[in-house]
């Protein structure tokens, strides 16, 4: 029906508001993320007012999501991770929240922009290097030269190196808003067939757009979990330059 | 043949790639069922780097969406 | 029970420090830039250079803050 299958990304401002000149205004997706950070921050808030010995459901599942991340951080990261525990929780739980509550009919899928991704994977990109020369000063060039190469080959290396480097921070941002951005495509294009073709066989898209939804929820859950884990991978890089994790366990 | 054509049968041939992610996603499923069932234990350990395989993988597959996109968004001038 | 309310709140005040931090610093780096831009007359490379500059002395503030924790 629609002849742009990407019409519903479009974002239309409600008003306009400028500040120094630059347009701040609210729209669907400014509204969205409020909307995340207030569930999601009220939902842990909650978890974890009381804190019983033998817990309460929610307080259980928040305990589950702690041993989870908590998991992950050592098993990539080892024990100087740690104190990066609340930034990969809350990106975690901010990308995981903005995936899925993009499934709910009539509200807007945060990720699936890509300035909203491009951020992220930049402030984490960001943060490894920052981490990295804070932590190694400038022995963390070092990272560019796989252990153990002959120094000949090194003018060959080192620009296949930094090209490498320099591909992670896209494929993150473009990985997660593709999928987002697929998934809900997908969707408006199936929706479209089954309204616009007769009724006698208009049912089989429809059919299929229950299994598409299915599919979407748990392609939302698995790239949270993938960028928060990509995360914890190029930071352990940083952390420890080509060692092993310590303390995995 | 004019540009508006071309610039579909482009399109159509971006998507086209995503064949390959198809296969590397099969193979790297089909790996990991296969250590599980030769030794159940490792479970936890190979687990965490499938699904780092399986974003890799699959991230080619979105680059050929992106590309078939800046096609679609070039196609009128 | 009354150690809980202030244990909470300190936890608050460090989460909103280390968020204050980050967009102070960016909107520090982002301001210079814009300043030297309209000085120089150059165009936008001098706000995104400024950005990123201000992003990352900002992480580098809260790098240091959080490793004394």
């Amino acid at each position: 029906m629609e002849s742009n299958p990407l019409h519903p990304f479009e974002l239309h401002p409600y008003g306009t508001l400028s500040l120094f000149g630059i347009d701040i205004s609210l729209n669907k997706a400014v509204v969205m993320m409020w909307v995340v950070i207030a569930l999601a921050s009220w939902l842990l808030y909650r978890a974890g007012r009381e804190r019983r010995l033998i817990p309460t459901r929610l307080q259980s599942l928040a305990e589950l999501l702690v041993e989870f991340i908590k998991g992950m951080i050592l098993d990539t990261m080892g024990e100087k991770g740690l104190r990066f525990f609340p930034f990969i929780a809350t990106l975690f739980l901010f990308i995981l929240f903005c995936n899925l509550l993009g499934l709910i009919p009539g509200s807007y899928t945060v990720t699936s922009q890509i300035v909203v991704t491009a951020a992220f994977a930049l402030f984490v990109y960001a943060m490894s290097l920052v981490v990295g020369f804070a932590l190694h000063g400038f022995r963390f060039l070092g990272i560019l030269v796989p252990g153990g190469t002959p120094v000949l080959l090194l003018p060959l290396m080192v620009p296949i190196e930094i090209v490498s480097q320099l591909a992670r921070p896209l494929s993150l941002a473009v990985r997660l808003f593709a999928n987002m951005t697929a998934g809900h495509t997908i969707l408006a294009v199936l929706f479209g067939m089954a309204l616009s073709l007769p009724l006698w066989i208009g049912w089989a898209p429809f059919v299929f757009t229950i299994a598409i939804n299915g599919l979407e929820v748990m392609i939302a859950v698995i790239q949270a979990y993938i960028f928060t884990i990509l995360t914890c991978v190029y930071l352990g890089d940083a952390i420890n330059l080509h060692g092993h994790a310590e303390g995995a366990h | 043949m004019d540009a508006a054509s071309a610039a579909l049968i482009g399109m159509g041939l971006a998507a086209a790639g995503f064949a390959g992610a198809g296969v590397g996603i099969g193979y790297i499923f089909g790996k990991m069922i296969e250590a599980v069932a030769r030794q159940p234990e490792a479970e936890g350990r190979v687990g965490k780097y499938m699904w780092i395989g399986f974003a890799l993988v699959e991230a080619i597959a979105l680059y050929g969406i992106v590309i078939a996109f800046i096609i679609m968004g070039l196609r009128g001038k | 029970m009354t150690d809980e309310p202030d244990a909470f709140r300190k936890g608050l005040s460090f989460a909103a420090r280390i968020g204050v931090e980050l967009l102070a610093a960016l909107i520090v780096g982002g301001g210079l830039g814009y300043v030297a831009d309209t000085y120089f007359g150059t165009t936008p490379v001098l706000i995104s250079i400024g950005l990123f500059l201000g992003m990352s002395a900002g992480l580098l503030n809260v790098y240091r803050t959080v490793s004394r924790l």
